[in-house]
């Protein structure tokens, strides 16, 4: 055999043609590898690829190769690789499709181990990969968290080294000065002691509130209110308080408000008035003579405004390498700065927590000796449009009998001896249970309770006292040292919270605004007696025109107010009010003189009508006591009844 | 009977030839057997009372389906691109591989299939299915045969529009 036949047979052993056409007819075969020539019906039926291609055929172009290398196909059930040429041709005269097959199952089947062992491992690498990179960020992320503790740490420990310092300078004071109140001989210098107490003991409640407001923001757990608040009112009063101190210093304090600055503006008022009485108090203490200024202006961006404030002052300034420190806790300009003007060192950074926290920002330009000028700027909402003017529900305050529930003997004794001296009588109990006994057997206008108490605390009595029938009620403020967190719970059961150490001045607030509707007013003629000098005919002449003359004004005023006529309104309710003081209708002549001053300035009034009706009862109450009275005047003709 | 060539397209060991395994012989095997060139499976549907013929083409997936024989795509009427929720290599160019195959096989419709759903729990599925720039059409799993079926049925529909 030579080698030319060698090679033909071997390749020949190895490869089939097929002839066929569109239909899967099959035109001829070599039937080399398998039996196709003699296979019934359409080719296509016994070979899968060849029928995936039908719709192909047609398309190719005539004598292009088409080469599929690596098909698995079974064929008279033996499975094998095939690598497959497509190609479209002349035969015959005719278009027939050609179907080269060639084996190399062997081949194939080595091939297969070695990508399997390939891919095998490449997937592999990605798993490891994969988790390489997992391995990778969590290490990062227990290294930031480390770094966080870490810094928390180095906070805490700085922190608690610098405050137990701070706390402890007062603390020493106070503990020498009541050391020195025990002495008898001393006696002569108790006030002078005793003031220097008072101040040390502020100082003291100063720098722990300080450390508690460091400490929320440190924990991210201070929270910002969106209230309306009136811009003028809150920068008057801010620097109101400042008035008497200015003036001691012989500074000259003032604040201008730019005109185009809406004056309701909706945002955390109380945060901003810590932050002016900061900055404000700051400049007062750094300035000893000159001025102390507040300008504010600002302007608007999409609905919200930004306000821009500026401190000034001409005080002793900072060097500029000191300006990058003082807003740090416990920093202040100098060393010697709070032993000559006291302060913790920490508002500015609060300030500046405070402004930035609210989407705000703050700086500051000085000048050693020139003085000091801080920016920062915060934005608001717009506020709620001027509020009507509720004249109906003026509120008159009637508080006589008041429980105390405090644990606390100290505590117990300071707000005993604060209400007594304001001339309330007061009862003190020591816990929740005492108080449900002492209200079910006393009438009490106010309850003070304190927040933890044994046997039953504040919140556990007051759910008690509210949910009952009797006493639902009955006015609460609760005491406590420490953050509440069931607010909403309180407001909703109108319970007031007073922080402690308590503040004379917010209990005194907080009563202030206990309230009761007001009553008919009971006529009283002390006034007529006293601008009369007790003329009885004065008197009696004075209060028949009240008589004869006030319903028929009413009648008048309601006519007004119907048909909208404000400035005849306004006329006439100034015209009649006098009467209203001659006979000691206080509450009603105040409600009149309001009502004329809101109408002058062209604001809204609330349910005028209801105000008149409520007026004209009150006038016709009085008039019924005056007649049932006499009051000795020997009115007579009397036109209205 | 209407007869219709599928291509079943996805790097390697996404599961292709599970998938078909599991819709052509309702079967699963843990085993990792790799695929070589082509192997051609045949599956009769009915949709909606047409008999369809499915010519499903497995072809060994690559790293890329660029080193995919072109001739492989000749005459397809529908794709299925597969790839392994697993595996993130398996998705992360999968724009590109997607237009390089609509390049071949234009105009036909392709199904974009995540598998394996059953190895990765819902939070991680929907993780994966945000970050990705298209829009998957079936999260399958081969093993369990969650959404096979209804996965090559819908592109038999597809396939008779």
């Amino acid at each position: 055999m030579t080698l030319k036949e060698i090679k033909h047979q071997y390749i020949q052993s190895k490869s089939q043609f097929i002839l066929f056409d569109d239909q899967g007819k099959c035109l001829d075969s070599c039937d080399t590898l398998f039996q196709i020539s003699k296979l019934e019906g359409s080719i296509f039926s016994h070979i899968p690829f060849l029928e995936s291609m039908v719709e192909a055929f047609p398309t190719l172009p005539l004598d292009e190769e088409f080469d599929f290398p690596c098909i698995n196909l079974t064929l008279n059930g033996i499975e094998g690789y095939y690598d497959i040429i497509l190609k479209r041709i002349t035969y015959e005269n005719d278009i027939a499709n050609l179907c080269i097959l060639q084996d190399f199952t062997h081949h194939y089947e080595h091939l297969i181990v070695l990508q399997q062992e390939r891919n095998e491992s490449a997937i592999k690498s990605e798993f490891l990969e994969i988790r390489e990179r997992v391995l990778s960020l969590e290490k990062d992320l227990l290294t930031f968290q480390n770094e966080e503790l870490k810094r928390i740490q180095e906070f805490k420990t700085t922190f608690f080294a610098q405050i137990s310092h701070e706390l402890r300078t007062p603390l020493n004071g106070i503990v020498g000065l009541v050391h020195l109140l025990g002495f008898p001989y001393n006696n002569t210098k108790k006030e002078e002691y005793l003031q220097a107490l008072s101040a040390t003991s502020q100082h003291l409640v100063a720098i722990v509130n300080n450390i508690l407001d460091l400490s929320k923001i440190e924990s991210g757990k201070l929270q910002f209110e969106a209230v309306d608040f009136n811009l003028p009112d809150l920068v008057k009063d801010v620097c109101q308080s400042f008035v008497f101190s200015a003036q001691e210093k012989n500074i000259l304090l003032g604040h201008e408000i730019a005109e185009h600055i809406p004056s309701h503006l909706k945002g955390d008022e109380t945060k901003l008035k810590q932050v002016l009485f900061n900055l404000l108090g700051n400049a007062l203490k750094f300035t000893d003579n000159g001025t102390v200024t507040l300008s504010i202006t600002g302007q608007e961006n999409e609905g919200k405004w930004m306000l821009h404030f500026i401190v000034k002052d001409s005080g002793i300034g900072i060097e500029q390498d000191k300006l990058e420190k003082i807003f740090q806790p416990f920093e202040q300009a100098e060393k010697n700065t709070s032993r000559l003007y006291g302060g913790t060192g920490l508002g500015l950074s609060i300030v500046k927590q405070l402004i930035e926290l609210q989407h705000g920002n703050i700086h500051i330009n000085s000048q050693k000796g020139l003085g000091t000028e801080i920016h920062f700027s915060i934005p608001y909402d717009l506020g709620k449009h001027e509020e009507s003017i509720d004249l109906m529900h003026e509120k008159k305050y009637f508080l006589n009998h008041v429980l105390v529930a405090e644990d606390d003997l100290l505590s117990q004794k300071i707000v005993k001896e604060l209400l007594q001296n304001w001339g309330y009588k007061v009862d003190v109990v020591a816990d929740g249970r005492d108080v449900l006994e002492k209200i079910k057997h006393s009438t009490y206008d106010l309850l003070i309770i304190d927040h933890q108490m044994p046997v039953l605390n504040g919140m556990e009595t007051i759910k008690i006292i509210r949910e009952s029938e009797y006493f639902n009620k009955l006015p609460i403020f609760l005491l406590s040292g420490q953050d509440i967190n069931n607010k909403i719970l309180l407001t909703d059961w109108q319970v007031e919270i007073l922080r402690k150490p308590l503040n004379p001045d917010d209990l005194n607030k907080l009563i202030g605004k206990l309230s009761e509707p007001a009553d008919f007013e009971v006529v009283n003629l002390k006034y007529l007696e006293t601008i009369t000098q007790n003329n009885k005919i004065i008197i009696k002449e004075l209060v028949e025109i009240f008589i004869n003359k006030v319903p028929v004004e009413l009648e008048e005023m309601g006519e007004a107010l119907k048909k909208q006529e404000r400035e005849k309104l306004r006329l006439l309710i100034h015209k009649t009010k006098p009467n209203y003081k001659y006979v000691g209708l206080n509450q009603a002549f105040s409600a009149l003189e309001k009502w004329e001053g809101a109408i002058e300035k062209d604001l809204p009034v609330n349910n005028e009508t209801e105000l008149l009706q409520t007026i004209t009862k009150t006038v016709k109450a009085a008039i019924a006591q005056l007649y049932s009275k006499n009051l000795n005047l020997g009115i007579k003709e009397l036109k209205h009844t | 009977m209407i007869s219709k060539k599928v291509v079943l397209i996805g790097k390697y060991g996404v599961g292709k030839t599970s998938l078909i395994q599991q819709f052509v012989h309702q079967r699963f095997s843990e085993k990792y057997l790799t695929t070589i060139g082509v192997k051609i499976d045949k599956k009769t549907v009915n949709i909606d009372g047409t008999e369809l013929n499915m010519l499903i083409w497995d072809i060994a997936g690559e790293s890329t389906n660029t080193k995919i024989p072109k001739s492989y795509h000749l005459g397809a009427h529908g794709a299925i691109y597969v790839f392994d929720l697993t595996r993130p290599s398996t998705y992360e160019n999968i724009v590109s591989e997607l237009n390089n195959l609509k390049k071949l096989i234009s105009n036909v419709p392709i199904q974009l299939v995540g598998n394996k759903s059953d190895l990765l729990d819902e939070k991680n599925i929907h993780q994966i299915i945000n970050s990705l720039p298209l829009e998957i059409s079936f999260l399958t799993s081969a093993k369990t045969g969650k959404n096979v079926e209804s996965m090559f049925s819908a592109l038999g529909k597809a396939l008779l529009k």
